[in-house]
């Protein structure tokens, strides 16, 4: 897969949703991915493997966008809406 | 904001935001969406707006709503453990092939809570600061032991008399040998039932074998009396679902049906106890309960639609979250975890587990959940390295693969689960059967929301609102 378009963490991300049907073996060159897949069993379905992959990969490319965009934002919200939730003491 | 590819639509997706509301929308839209390429005049960008999915102008727009939303969906945070489990005993007269709990013969009156263990745990539950706290009386058998329980629930009302918390008081029981004197005082204190049906009396009768061969009968006269006494409200059942089990989903729900119940909990066998030994028997792949939960729900729509209104208690809890945007108490969907800050579990020795599968995996031989004895205060249990281990896995919004996950602003954390079920309490996703299960039934429930007639939708989304107006009761795990 063509390293410029997606990163390394895109790949991993992608490659860990595959971990179980599959042994996973990551490779980068300064240009490209490689991503090996070894079937765990003989019942692995391997039909339109390779699609599924990138199809994948784009959708992990794409949350990592949003997470880019939005993390700060995120946690900011998170921690406005929790602060009140700090335990006090017991009513009791 | 995350997303989903539907798995019944490639070509569109599930959109959510941080506190749960969400879009289901082509691909290609929300391809455009994330490259800015929306409109100003579409009506997708004003639906995304409101559903606080995106903001086009920080500077005029408030995040309020947002944040109140995300408040409302944590709101079960704010006031600790509502469900305070007691196991008073436990022995048992069952020989259940999956007992989750490892029971004890009948004579073994060691395995019985002591008046002194029962004392100190009712000085530990007002420890706590719940307005609202739910009793639940478990075992073994809790009914061998109702000596204990009477001493129990006039102690807590002794004590609440000076602390004005609401009380409701469960027994979890077989309702066998049940009597009227049992009775009379559950009546005066308010108590519910909740009981074991597993289906008709050929299925029940093989999953819950007594000598006598006659679980099934003892099971449905205690019903009988329990709701004669109590009435028809105060007395539930739950089903547990065994590899026979998963043939008869129809034979199932219409044995609830006849025995007059409207409500059915489909709960697949959990990891624990005997569970755990007979597993090759018993046991089954999730994927074979997502099939078989797929066919009870056609057959529930089914039996709605014919005029007999029957919920399922987990598809409710997973409407709730979906189609509203309140919070309720069910355990497993809380992030963070439920364990220890929404249940507690006194054990009959007086140790105390942050929840009931933590309990589980003590009578297995594993401790290493206990949060403490009932002698120590409760700080000393928040502080234990228990709880440290629990909240380290407890926030799905912080597991791997969860992070992303569309559901997870309507799902759950359980690392108890995930190390009784793997070893590990953060647990790994693609092999995860609670992640499997949590899916599937989400994707199945939105699939048939959406795609199911009017008159269906109406059934699903009457489920949801039941979830919401059931907030303060307790749903068990």
């Amino acid at each position: 897969m063509d390293a410029g378009l997606f990163s390394a963490d895109v790949v991993a991300r992608t490659a860990h949703r595959y971990t179980d049907c599959f042994f996973v073996e990551l490779t980068r060159s300064d240009y490209a991915h490689t991503i090996a897949l070894t079937p765990k069993n003989d019942d692995v379905d391997l039909s339109g493997i390779d699609g599924r992959f990138r199809n994948d990969a784009l959708d992990e490319r794409l949350r990592e966008r949003i997470r880019a965009e939005t993390m700060d934002l995120h946690v900011s919200l998170v921690q406005a809406a929790l602060r009140q939730a700090a335990p006090t003491s017991a009513e009791s | 904001m995350r997303f989903r590819r539907l798995p019944w639509d490639e070509s569109r997706v599930l959109v959510t935001s941080m506190s749960g509301d969400w879009l289901l929308m082509s691909r290609a839209d929300f391809a455009r969406v994330i490259d800015k390429d929306l409109r100003k005049d579409e009506p997708l960008l004003a639906d995304l707006e409101a559903r606080h999915l995106i903001m086009t102008d920080s500077a005029a727009c408030t995040l309020a709503p947002l944040l109140s939303q995300y408040r409302t969906r944590k709101s079960y945070i704010e006031q600790g453990p509502k469900l305070h489990i007691f196991v008073v005993s436990l022995r048992c007269h069952h020989t259940c092939a999956y007992c989750q709990v490892s029971r004890q013969p009948l004579g073994q009156s060691q395995f019985d809570m002591s008046s002194e263990t029962a004392a100190h745990a009712v000085k530990r539950l007002f420890e706590w600061p719940a307005r609202d706290l739910t009793v639940e009386f478990q075992g073994g058998e809790p009914l061998l032991h109702f000596g204990r329980i009477k001493a129990l629930v006039e102690a807590i009302e002794a004590r609440n008399r000076n602390e004005g918390r609401n009380i409701r008081f469960v027994i979890a029981s077989t309702l066998h040998d049940l009597t009227g004197d049992q009775l009379a005082f559950m009546r005066d204190h308010h108590f519910d039932l909740s009981t074991s049906l597993d289906g008709p009396e050929w299925l029940h009768n093989a999953n819950r074998p007594r000598p006598e061969k006659d679980s099934y009968r003892r099971t449905v006269e205690g019903i009988e009396l329990g709701r004669k006494v109590l009435g028809d409200h105060a007395v539930s059942a739950l089903t547990t679902l065994t590899r026979r089990s998963l043939r008869a989903p129809v034979e199932i729900i219409d044995e609830y049906r006849k025995l007059g119940f409207h409500s059915i909990s489909l709960r697949p066998l959990s990891p624990y106890g005997f569970a755990r030994k007979t597993e090759t028997r018993n046991g089954y792949p999730i994927g074979d309960f997502l099939r078989f939960y797929a066919m009870a729900l056609d057959h529930l729509l089914e039996v709605n639609r014919s005029g007999f209104l029957m919920e399922e208690t987990y598809g409710r809890m997973l409407l709730g979250q979906l189609l509203t945007p309140f919070s309720h108490g069910y355990v497993d969907l809380r992030s963070p975890t439920g364990a220890g800050l929404g249940a507690v579990v006194y054990d009959y020795d007086g140790t105390v587990y942050p929840s009931d599968e933590a309990r589980m995996l003590a009578s297995m031989g594993n401790r290493s959940f206990a949060l403490g004895k009932v002698e120590q205060p409760v700080t000393t249990w928040l502080e234990s390295r228990a709880m440290y281990r629990i909240l380290a896995a407890g926030a799905a919004e912080a597991l791997p693969t969860c992070a992303d996950c569309a559901y997870v602003p309507l799902c759950g954390a359980d690392p108890i689960d995930h190390f009784a079920r793997q070893g590990d309490t953060i647990g790994h996703r693609p092999t995860s059967d609670f992640c499997r299960k949590q899916m599937g039934l989400f994707d199945l429930l939105l699939e048939r929301w959406e795609s199911g007639s009017d008159r269906d939708r109406l059934i699903l989304e009457s489920w949801a609102h039941q979830a919401t107006r059931r907030v303060a009761q307790v749903e068990f795990a």
